[in-house]
């Protein structure tokens, strides 16, 4: 707590700073760092995992792991992208002992949140169904991006793959979920219209 | 514009990039069914995820996190104690077993040093170092070959004389001696092996150590 008013800026945005101040001991900056980055290491869990249960269990897991290597964190490199891909193995990991016993749960009763309740919740779900469908790298750079709205570079930390190779899967991601939407009939009548306006035009 | 452009296009406007709608590509649009309908499904799927719910980690959820990482850095702490106080017992008790190990050696040594022409190694009064011993153990064996080696070399001389010379050629005595010399070089290589066993006990000592926190920091903290 000292240290904390000795440093004077509450929002502490320094990543570094936060760092040293947990390897220090100080109990505020703990409670800190997991309230910063508990929200995209748990919204990241659901999406990979369809379970939020697991995911909470992996999320306390995660941060376990991020307190006992912190010292290993190299300061010149940003936070959040390595506390991501700790999430991302930790995912990967349950995800791989899941498909050697899969009978065990069904894991997509206990799944995302609730859609919206008008007319968009049916895209909606559509567009969940088709990023569960989606292997898990793409799944994995189509959340970071869309939905954590992480940069190429952070996301390429963070699944330990060139920038071009991120580009390329969430290229085909996006293409995959478009074309799901397309067979799903969430696309039909814009593009009826489409159609027959360039029939109309087909003589001249 | 073909088709693998209007997809590049259409990627970059997903990026959130603000690109341009040229006529090329309004052109291409019209007489492209496949793109058409991939622009509209974009439209759609950004439409959707605006309203995508964020799945937000549940109240308590924090709390318990939190809690699990003290616990987690107390249970770590103590098991670097234990770890640390069996480390520190063992090498006591190998000093001891060693120490004693020296008391209980002469004794036993004495008879056969009398008899065999195995130089008499000083006795020392503290307890020695792993390396001493090493060195001891080296200049032991290498008394010992080159004792056997002279044993060797003198044998192969009293044969030589027993056996008529013109149906033998001649013997080179001093290469014989010569194979003596890597045996020497063995017995010291075996003490300079063994050097890096005691260094790196001494650097495990050194890491243990210095991974040990601070006493006197905040015990409630991380
Ligand atoms: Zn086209």
């Amino acid at each position: 707590m000292e240290t904390w008013t000795q440093v004077g800026n509450v929002n502490a945005d320094n990543d570094a700073m936060l760092v040293r101040r947990c390897l220090h001991g100080d109990a505020e900056a703990v409670r800190l760092l997991v309230n910063r980055f508990q929200g995209d290491v748990f919204g990241l869990c659901v999406r990979l995992l369809h379970h939020r249960h697991d995911a909470e269990d992996v999320t306390q897991e995660v941060f376990l792991r991020i307190f006992r290597s912190l010292r290993r964190w190299d300061s010149q490199r940003p936070l959040r992208p390595w506390i991501l891909r700790i999430a991302v193995n930790r995912c990967r990991t349950l995800l791989a002992k899941r498909t050697r016993r899969p009978e065990l749960v069904d894991y997509l009763q206990d799944s995302v949140p609730a859609p919206p309740a008008d007319d968009s919740g049916e895209l909606v779900r559509e567009i969940e169904a088709a990023v569960a469908e989606l292997r898990l790298e793409y799944r994995t750079a189509f959340v970071l991006f869309h939905e954590r709205g992480q940069p190429y570079e952070d996301i390429a930390l963070a699944m330990d793959r060139p920038v071009g190779t991120i580009k390329t899967w969430l290229h085909r991601a996006r293409l995959e979920i478009l074309n799901f939407l397309r067979r799903r009939g969430m696309v039909g009548d814009g593009a009826e219209e489409q159609s027959s306006a360039r029939n109309g035009r087909e003589p001249t | 514009m073909n088709c693998s452009f209007a997809h590049e296009w259409l990627q970059r406007r997903l990026d959130g990039e603000s690109v341009e709608e040229s006529p090329l590509w309004s052109a291409h649009l019209h007489e492209c069914p496949d793109c058409s309908v991939l622009v509209e499904a974009a439209q759609r799927l950004q439409q959707g995820l605006q309203r995508w719910p964020d799945p937000a980690p549940p109240l308590g959820l924090e709390a318990r996190i939190i809690e699990a990482v003290f616990l987690d850095r107390r249970r770590r702490m103590r098991q670097r104690w234990v770890m640390g106080l069996a480390l520190a017992a063992g090498i006591v008790l190998a000093l001891i077993v060693r120490f004693h190990g020296m008391r209980l050696s002469p004794s036993i040594e004495r008879e056969p040093d009398e008899s065999a022409s195995v130089p008499v190694l000083p006795k020392e009064e503290a307890a020695p170092t792993l390396r001493d011993s090493a060195a001891e153990l080296g200049e032991v064996f290498t008394s010992l070959t080159s004792q056997t080696a002279n044993e060797t070399v003198e044998q192969t001389r009293r044969w030589v004389s027993q056996v008529p010379s013109p149906t033998l050629p001649k013997v080179d005595l001093l290469s014989a001696e010569a194979t003596a010399r890597p045996l020497r070089e063995a017995g010291q290589g075996v003490s300079e092996g063994l050097e890096p066993v005691t260094n790196s006990a001494r650097r495990a000592v050194g890491l243990f150590l210095r991974e040990l926190p601070p006493m006197d920091t905040e015990p409630s903290g991380l």
